[in-house]
């Protein structure tokens, strides 16, 4: 760079004064439009015959995934130019920028026994160059959709620069019956409804399931006694033991700190209920809280450095941050109404609540100090955040109205588009979403 | 006074607790107070566990996020205390309930709040400490399932369920 | 404000909660878990390839020309080069051996029932969200685009198109590319001024809620940003600039007439707004980026478009934010900027900055 100034300050010694070269042409864009960017997924090559269903289920999958966002818009296969037959050959851009794929996704899928092997590759069209390299995944042909998933996370991933979240499973509150005879039992699904597996029965009311940060264990609230305790489940073996508390205690609104080796979780006790911190190898418990308010449902932030919860001290429902050993809380909310069941985001510069206004509720999301709040959601009754773990989308709680009313989970992305119901047959509350998996 | 009060309570209830199963109350269905299983006299004898529950009633109802005990309520509170005093061998566990109009963990804290409030009413008219558990389901498990008011103010209660049991 | 009942009762409650929960706590174990590996590539090693792959922030110049490489990528690389390690024998533990169906204790229903739910999966594909349909707008109309200036939804049969009658101009392919090929001008996808969440209420009413309903003002403050780069080009321009200005006072002999009037900056802002794409939900929303491109005389970029300055945001963001606004140059800018040809010279180097700032509370 000293160079090339010191050769245009001797140009202009020698030459002289010359004529100025009109500088660029500067300008700013402020507005831009938003919309989901449209993508080509011509259909994975089978590279055997035996490849030929899995190939299409692969790339049906990965197409959905991404459309499911809300960040991309499939383009129907029938307006394409080329199919793009043969994974290995030169990408005609031409042909998908007549189409207007921004992007386009290549892949080629084999099996051999019970191996599955897909590759694919991604490309920026306009740009006219691949995304990253190629990649390949092999597993079993029944896990096809876990392949699928991850092809998804690599390709958003490329195109958003930011993780994915769709190789990631949801532990939740499946339910049935009436509303005064409710069953409910934990359960776990892929993150887009399937593969639907039971942890419990439903001989007791369990509540609110939270995954541990590794996704190995899930806590839980359970009736099982007649009196809400927290259980912890091994996800694997579905093994459970119980939190023990003192008699006359009941505890819930359990979640695990980062380390996945404590638990916050609210305590109540003579109709008092206070937030306490435990540690699940010594047993040893905290309090954290001393107030004659209800404070619960806390939530730690990703560092672990701070909690936020909730506390009618004021009189309503509002949210509050104080460090992760307790003390001075400041309070966060100050809109209209109630605000509840706060989460923290994984990336840490969001809080999703609850929020009950007006006969209404909301899932909304706020800064962590409170300001740019906005409801993404609106209904008879949403309830129970909880954060994909790319922090991106919101997966929550909607129950109808009325004597028939039934729970269903739904997902919405916390720019507040795309609200869109999670596929389950029966009914579900209380979504926790877990991590990605390895 | 409150204080020594409640120290001695908190006594009380260590060691007890510390010698009785909580789910000992809870065989059966307890959910809802409906004093299933026990059936052993008509709804006329003052000493059956159907008249508790019927005649004098085994719940208080509350107002919209409220565990303020109203003046019907403390009748119906007085003649429960009267009852349990009559009738020593009976445990009693009271269960708060809430409306649909909440967030989940938030109604199990105010569940608590309106069975504590019922706990305290029943110590102050003379029924010990120790025979008395609370719980909270929060809005589990309504009675009436419509979303109007007039479902709601029945499921904004707390329900003295009675069993038979002996203290250890 | 605690009297001491609460406090020796606490006291009281915790000890006996230590007491209750070390003989249990003893017997509490790590509890072991197999996790099996979907893919031949190992966490690291995909790690590894996904930072390998990953473009570097600081490199501004991607490698790919905007038109000439196309037909290039020759023989593309092997993928198993990136994995090479296709069959390991981890394989044998499946993905989804990695979830034993866990046995419910009792379960009233088989589990196998409600694990293959193969059929609902039709479902999300569905693009309309119902329940945005349900909320009564009057003003504000939900759509899967928002755009400055709001578009009427199209005509039914109409072809959705990003680019305002791309097939008109567009090869003749275009014409087998639509599927109606006898309708040549496809209408402007259908777009909404702001994002309608289901929480919007009807007739503005305002909740609590601080965002704003209106757009902030267009002044856009002038890239700063570029004069923080140590980017030789700007360095050098300003340079030029100021020794020219020194040295014989206002530039003498300006090549070409006037620069561009203000509504001809404003059109070429509008062209390229119109492809820009912002993801107000993504961290690159928090990036405002400046990017540098050539056009040739018929408007069309020469050259690669560059990335010059950039603030906020991480580097992945950075580069994120960087992609979307050369998508944008490179879409709208394929068939070449409308300019007047006779201010040639002032529009031949362009310096665009991108502010998402506006969008994101859209």
């Amino acid at each position: 760079m000293l160079t090339r100034l010191l050769i245009l300050l001797c140009a202009v010694i020698f030459a002289g004064p010359i004529n100025a070269q009109t500088g660029p042409l500067r300008l700013t864009i402020t507005d831009g439009v938003i919309e989901p960017l449209p993508f080509a997924a011509p259909v994975f090559q089978a590279e055997n015959s035996a490849a030929q269903t899995a190939a299409a289920d692969l790339t049906r999958l990965v197409a959905q995934d991404l459309s499911n966002t809300g960040l991309f818009r499939e383009i129907p296969p029938s307006a394409f130019i080329s199919q793009h037959a043969s994974f290995g050959q030169t990408v005609a851009y031409a042909d998908w920028r007549a189409v207007n794929a921004q992007a386009l996704i290549t892949g080629a899928a084999s099996v051999s026994g019970d191996q599955l092997s897909v590759k694919f590759r991604v490309y920026d069209v306009f740009s006219g160059a691949e995304l990253g390299q190629g990649l390949q995944f092999t597993g079993t042909v029944s896990g096809w959709r876990r392949m699928a998933h991850k092809v998804s996370d690599a390709v958003y991933s490329r195109i958003t620069g930011e993780t994915g979240y769709f190789d990631s499973r949801v532990v939740f509150v499946w339910e049935s019956g009436p509303k005064d005879k409710r069953l409910k039992r934990l359960a776990i699904m892929d993150y887009d409804g399937a593969n639907v597996q039971f942890l419990t029965d439903s001989a007791a009311l369990v509540l609110a399931p939270r995954f541990s940060p590794t996704g190995d264990r899930v806590l839980y609230t359970s009736f099982e006694s007649g009196f809400p305790r927290i259980n912890v489940l091994d996800v694997a073996s579905v093994g459970r033991r119980q939190l023990q508390t003192a008699p006359g205690e009941m505890a819930f609104s359990p979640r695990f700190s980062q380390d996945g080796q404590q638990v916050i979780y609210s305590l109540s006790n003579g109709g008092n209920t206070d937030i306490y911190r435990g540690d699940l190898n010594s047993g040893a418990s905290t309090r954290l809280t001393q107030a004659p308010s209800i404070e619960t449902a806390p939530s730690l932030s990703p560092n672990g450095s701070q909690i936020v919860f909730e506390s009618d001290r004021s009189g309503t429902q509002q949210l509050y941050i104080m460090g992760a050993n307790g003390g001075e809380a400041r309070r966060i909310s100050f809109g209209d109404g109630r605000y509840g069941s706060p989460v923290w985001s994984p990336r840490g510069d969001l809080i999703a609540f609850t929020k009950q206004n007006k006969g209404r509720f909301h899932i909304g999301v706020m800064r962590t100090d409170g300001s740019e709040e906005r409801l993404l959601t609106a209904s008879f009754l949403d309830e129970g955040p909880t954060w994909s773990p790319n922090g991106r989308v919101i997966m929550f709680t909607r129950e109808t109205q009325g004597a028939t009313g039934t729970s269903s989970l739904y997902s919405v992305d916390i720019s507040g588009r795309n609200l869109r119901p999670v596929p389950l047959q029966g009914g579900a509350s209380d979504p926790s979403w877990g991590p990605l998996q390895p | 006074m409150h204080m020594m009060t409640k120290m001695a309570v908190v006594g009380l209830v260590l060691l007890s607790a510390a010698c009785t199963r909580p789910d000992r109350f809870t065989d059966g269905s307890n959910v809802g107070g409906a004093g299933g299983g026990l059936d052993q006299a008509g709804v006329n004898d003052p000493q059956s566990p159907q008249f508790f529950t019927q005649t004098i009633g085994d719940r208080v109802l509350f107002s919209s996020d409220s565990s303020s005990l109203t003046e019907q309520g403390k009748v119906v509170l007085a003649g429960q205390a009267k009852w349990l005093t009559d009738n020593a061998d009976y445990l009693a566990i009271i269960e708060g309930h809430a409306d649909e109009q909440g967030t989940r963990e938030y109604n199990i804290g105010l569940g608590f709040r309106r069975a504590n409030a019922v706990r305290e009413f029943l110590v102050a008219q003379g029924v010990p400490e120790t025979r008395m558990r609370v719980t909270s389901y929060g809005k589990e498990r309504p009675t009436q399932i419509c979303s109007e008011e007039s479902c709601y103010a029945q499921n904004r209660r707390a329900v003295t369920v009675i069993s038979i049991a002996s203290l250890s | 404000m605690q009297s001491p009942g609460v406090y020796i009762s606490a006291i009281g409650h915790t000890g006996l909660i230590g007491w209750l929960i070390l003989g249990w706590g003893l017997s509490s174990d790590p509890l072991p878990f197999d996790v099996a590996d979907v893919s031949v590539v190992s966490t690291e090693e995909y790690a590894a390839l996904v930072a390998a792959t990953t473009p570097q922030p600081g490199v501004a110049d991607p490698p790919a020309p905007a038109t000439p490489e196309i037909e290039d990528a020759p023989s593309t690389p092997e993928p198993e080069s990136a994995a090479p390690e296709v069959s390991q024998p981890e394989q044998a533990e499946a993905p989804d051996d990695e979830t034993p169906p866990p046995e419910p204790p009792t379960p009233p229903e088989p589990p196998a029932d409600v694990i293959e739910t193969t059929p609902t999966l039709a479902q999300p594909e569905a693009q309309a969200t119902p329940d945005l349909a349900v909320s009564d707008q009057p003003q504000a109309r939900p759509a899967d685009r928002v755009a400055p200036v709001p578009v009427a939804p199209p005509p039914p049969e109409a072809d959705i198109s990003d680019l305002t009658a791309l097939a008109q101009t567009a090869d003749p392919l275009a014409d087998v590319v639509s599927q109606e090929p006898e309708q040549d001008a496809t209408a402007p996808q259908e777009a909404a001024t702001q994002i309608v969440t289901e929480a919007d209420e009807p007739s503005g009413a305002v909740t609590s809620s601080i965002r704003p309903s209106a757009r902030p003002s267009r002044p856009a403050p002038q890239p700063q940003v570029a004069e923080d780069t140590s980017d030789d080009d700007a360095l050098a321009a300003a340079l030029a600039d100021a020794l020219a200005g020194a040295d014989s006072g206002p530039a003498p002999a300006l090549p070409a007439g006037p620069p561009l009037s203000g509504s001809e900056q404003d059109g070429f802002r509008v062209a390229v707004s119109r492809c820009w794409n912002v993801d107000t939900g993504s961290e690159a929303a928090n990036v405002q980026v400046t990017v540098a491109f050539d056009l040739s005389r018929d408007g069309k970029v020469s050259g690669q478009v560059r990335q010059i300055a950039s603030s906020g945001g991480s580097g992945n963001a950075v580069e994120t934010a960087f992609q979307a606004a050369r998508r944008a140059i490179l879409r709208c800018g394929a068939k070449g900027f409308d300019l007047p040809a006779e201010k040639y010279d002032h529009w031949k180097a362009v310096e665009l900055t991108f502010d998402p700032s506006s969008m994101r509370l859209r």
